[in-house]
């Protein structure tokens, strides 16, 4: 477990001025929001920011395979005790921990601008989008593996945006088979001062699809040959 | 016993997009590196030396064939914490000398004050204490392959492999490299040399293997390999000087280069003439000869 930690929080220190900017930017968006005054649109801007997590899950953990393997600093992390299965739980782990850093900044951000809002409430909503956020980079991840960083990414997307087509084409049941649409879905419906219809289902579904995709992801990159000959 | 690092017929191919073989780096690839040896691991470039390096550390897989490290087959997670490995191209995470060396000694295994422990005197032995505290990305590159070999050490391994440890070392650190090497073979540990600096394997390993076109063409010990079979030095005295012109008087004895074919009539010749044989010596190419020999035959092969 050590080795997952070491590679996440190495990870995270990396990504310290781009977490850094990410706060700013909802401490920014705030403070206009509360300078402007509520209106019907505070609202939606703190979901459109809830539904930045996603983007940058994929983003951070698209860029993550392709940037160790270019510096080639996969090579000194990959010569230690380090399985291949624990490198890539620590990426996983590392690009969750910056977008749930991100979110932690939405939650003070909620609270400021709505301090009636139900705790529980807050807490099923964030949950929900963290665990599609780590779906998402699980998702990313297991593409970054063996594609390009631009063809994962369009492959990432199109994984992603997949159920949702399916589910108008063959009913509400497909929404579920990857589920970080129903998530963000159920996550839209939130409202500060209305009790969260929570969808634990489809949360442990997703949280196991996790678990399965990364042993997946894992296989895979255990099979890929991760430096190129400098001769 | 069981050799420390052995490759069993590894042939390596490289594929283009669409699967075709374009490159085979290694081609029936068998070493086996003894415990307790310093073997020269060398080659021209593109011989498939890194490649080989790179299998034996499960960074890439074989086409064909594979191997055991310290007993278990290449790749072992496990196996990798009783190994050290320095990378021909150091690239570490972009932290504190002291940060990365912590940060490598726990990928390894090593907590709390043995990390502690082992991380001062790495920097120590490197000569790095004074910029402990500094961040690596900003070092020169022999300031960075010391960190490098630092962290190769860190965890006091049984077998390290290296590849060009000293190419960036002025040298005074390549002395002190060499001297570190010798102590861990010493103290029983084996070491995998890759280099191109002749000398330095000369002075150093217990054999040399090196390898032209993915195969091995020659493996010995280093005196061995050395000693020309073609050539010998005759030592004698007592003999008028013309008779041998070409000979060499020094400290009242007489030197003279002769073909292996050419020995036993030169002796008898030497004999008749009533001189006195002193010694026989074989001659003795440098490495370098010898490896510029073997890179010309690679060169002439079709």
């Amino acid at each position: 477990m050590m080795p997952v930690w070491l590679i996440a929080s190495n990870f995270m220190r990396e990504q310290r001025w781009f977490i850094a900017l990410m706060l700013l930017y909802i401490a920014g968006v705030t403070t206009l929001m509360v300078i402007a005054g509520h209106d019907p649109e505070t609202l939606l801007i703190l979901k459109q920011e809830a539904l930045y997590g996603i983007f940058f899950a994929v983003v951070i953990a698209v860029a993550f395979f392709q940037n160790e393997r270019k510096t080639r600093r996969i090579i000194a992390v990959l010569s230690k005790a380090v399985s291949r299965r624990q490198y890539v739980a620590g990426a996983i782990l590392g690009v969750n921990l910056t977008t749930l850093t991100f979110y932690a900044g939405v939650s003070i951000s909620l609270f400021v601008l709505y301090p009636d809002a139900r705790v529980g409430g807050a807490a099923q909503f964030l949950a929900h989008l963290v665990v599609a956020c780590l779906l998402a980079s699980v998702v990313t991840v297991l593409y970054s593996t063996f594609l390009h960083p631009l063809v994962a990414t369009l492959a990432a997307g199109l994984t992603l945006v997949a159920p949702m087509i399916a589910e108008r084409l063959g009913g509400p049941h497909w929404a579920v088979v990857l589920p970080v649409y129903a998530l963000l879905r159920s996550a839209l419906r939130y409202h500060p001062e209305a009790p969260f219809a929570a969808e634990p289902g489809v949360l442990l579904l997703a949280a196991l699809e996790c678990v399965v995709l990364w042993i997946f992801a894992s296989w895979i990159f255990a099979l890929r040959d991760i430096t190129t000959p400098v001769e | 016993m069981e050799p420390a690092l052995e490759f069993a017929g590894v042939t390596k191919e490289y594929h283009s997009l669409l699967g075709r073989p374009v490159v085979r780096a290694l081609d029936g690839f068998s070493l086996a590196v003894e415990r307790g040896e310093i073997l020269g691991f060398l080659g021209p470039n593109g011989a498939g030396k890194t490649t080989a390096i790179h299998i034996a550390m499960g960074f890439m897989r074989a086409s064909q064939g594979g191997g055991r490290m310290l007993g278990e087959p290449f790749g072992d997670p496990r196996t990798r914490a009783r190994v050290g490995f320095l990378a021909e191209n150091v690239a570490l995470i972009h932290r504190s000398a002291d940060a990365a060396l912590r940060y490598y000694g726990a990928l390894n295994g090593l907590r709390g004050a043995r990390l502690q422990k082992a991380t001062r005197e790495m920097l120590a032995l490197f000569d790095l204490a004074d910029v402990a505290t500094r961040n690596v990305s900003k070092f020169s590159r022999g300031m960075l392959q010391r960190v490098g070999l630092a962290q190769a050490l860190v965890n006091d391994p049984e077998l390290l492999v290296l590849d060009e440890p000293t190419s960036a070392l002025d040298p005074i650190g390549r002395v002190a490299v060499r001297e570190i090497l010798q102590r861990a073979r010493a103290a029983g540990k084996t070491v995998f040399l890759s280099s191109h600096l002749l000398s330095e394997i000369e002075l150093i390993c217990d054999r040399i293997a090196i390898l032209v076109r993915g195969r091995v063409v020659r493996l010995g010990k280093t005196a061995d390999l050395l000693e020309s079979a073609e050539e010998a030095e005759l030592v004698f005295r007592g003999v008028d000087p013309t008779l041998f012109p070409q000979a060499v008087a020094e400290n009242g004895v007489s030197r003279l280069k002769v073909a292996a074919s050419a020995q036993r009539a030169t002796i008898e010749r030497l004999w008749s003439a009533g001189g006195e044989l002193v010694r026989v010596n074989p001659s003795r190419r440098s490495l370098e000869e010898l490896f510029l020999e073997l890179a010309r035959e690679k060169e002439s092969r079709p």
